[in-house]
């Protein structure tokens, strides 16, 4: 992959990633229990399980290595790894 | 050289985010993963492996780990992962290492209340990416700052 095209997907993956910082709060109070893929700062999909959600971005014909699937955890949920 | 962190609010707790791009061989693709200093290996997540279409038969498994999600998970141990971080200066660096993924098929022998369970937890940095990388770790939560340095 050439270099631009390196820089391009950095820049989108951190717009992407400094989106979903900006809208968690957001998301929470919509999106509780849910999985949501963003892509170019939108939501594309949203669905309560991870392969349901990834099957929709598939459908819409988006390569699944450029989306971020996030789950929204629910008010309260306290998710430890 | 400095690579900036993302500190990201969620439901009132902080977490730590590291973006980089995985450029594994026929698994390209972004990934957003947590630093979690409480791990000692790094863990591609059930979700990411699936959606980079990481080739899990290629991988031997690894000792499952406890206290990842419910129970023990099922690990497969990549060698050679290679990704790519984006330095403060906007230069991209390549690394390689080891690294542990989720064993999605056999998780999914468990049941789909198991892969949902596991789908939840994202990709983890763990200790040994701090190690063998020769990163130090500053974090600044009063400031709201957090980046590696090497």
């Amino acid at each position: 992959m050439i270099e631009q095209q390196f820089a391009n997907e950095f820049r989108e993956l951190e717009a992407d990633s400094d989106f979903i910082s900006g809208k968690i709060a957001e998301f929470s109070q919509k999106y509780p229990r849910q999985f949501i893929a963003i892509k170019d700062r939108q939501i594309i999909a949203i669905g309560d399980s991870f392969e349901g959600v990834l099957d929709k971005v598939k459908e819409k014909g988006l390569e699944p290595g450029s989306v971020l699937i996030e789950y929204i955890p629910d008010k309260g949920e306290i998710i430890l790894y | 050289m400095k690579f900036n962190l993302e500190i990201r609010n969620i439901q009132g707790t902080r977490r730590i985010i590291l973006p980089l791009l995985s450029t594994y061989p026929r698994s390209f693709g972004r990934i957003e993963a947590i630093i979690d200093t409480g791990s000692p290996k790094t863990i591609l997540s059930a979700g990411d492996a699936i959606r980079l279409n990481i080739p899990f038969t290629n991988f031997e498994s690894a000792a499952p780990l406890t206290g990842l999600g419910k129970g023990k998970t099922p690990v497969l141990l990549i060698n050679k992962f290679t990704f790519s971080l984006r330095d403060s200066d906007g230069r991209p660096s390549n690394f390689l290492m080891p690294i542990l993924a989720a064993d999605v098929p056999k998780i999914r022998n468990e049941g789909q209340e198991k892969l949902n369970n596991a789908t939840r937890v994202p990709t983890l940095i763990g200790m040994d990416f701090l190690e063998l990388n020769n990163f130090d770790l500053f974090i600044g939560l009063n400031k709201n700052v957090a980046y590696l340095e090497r």
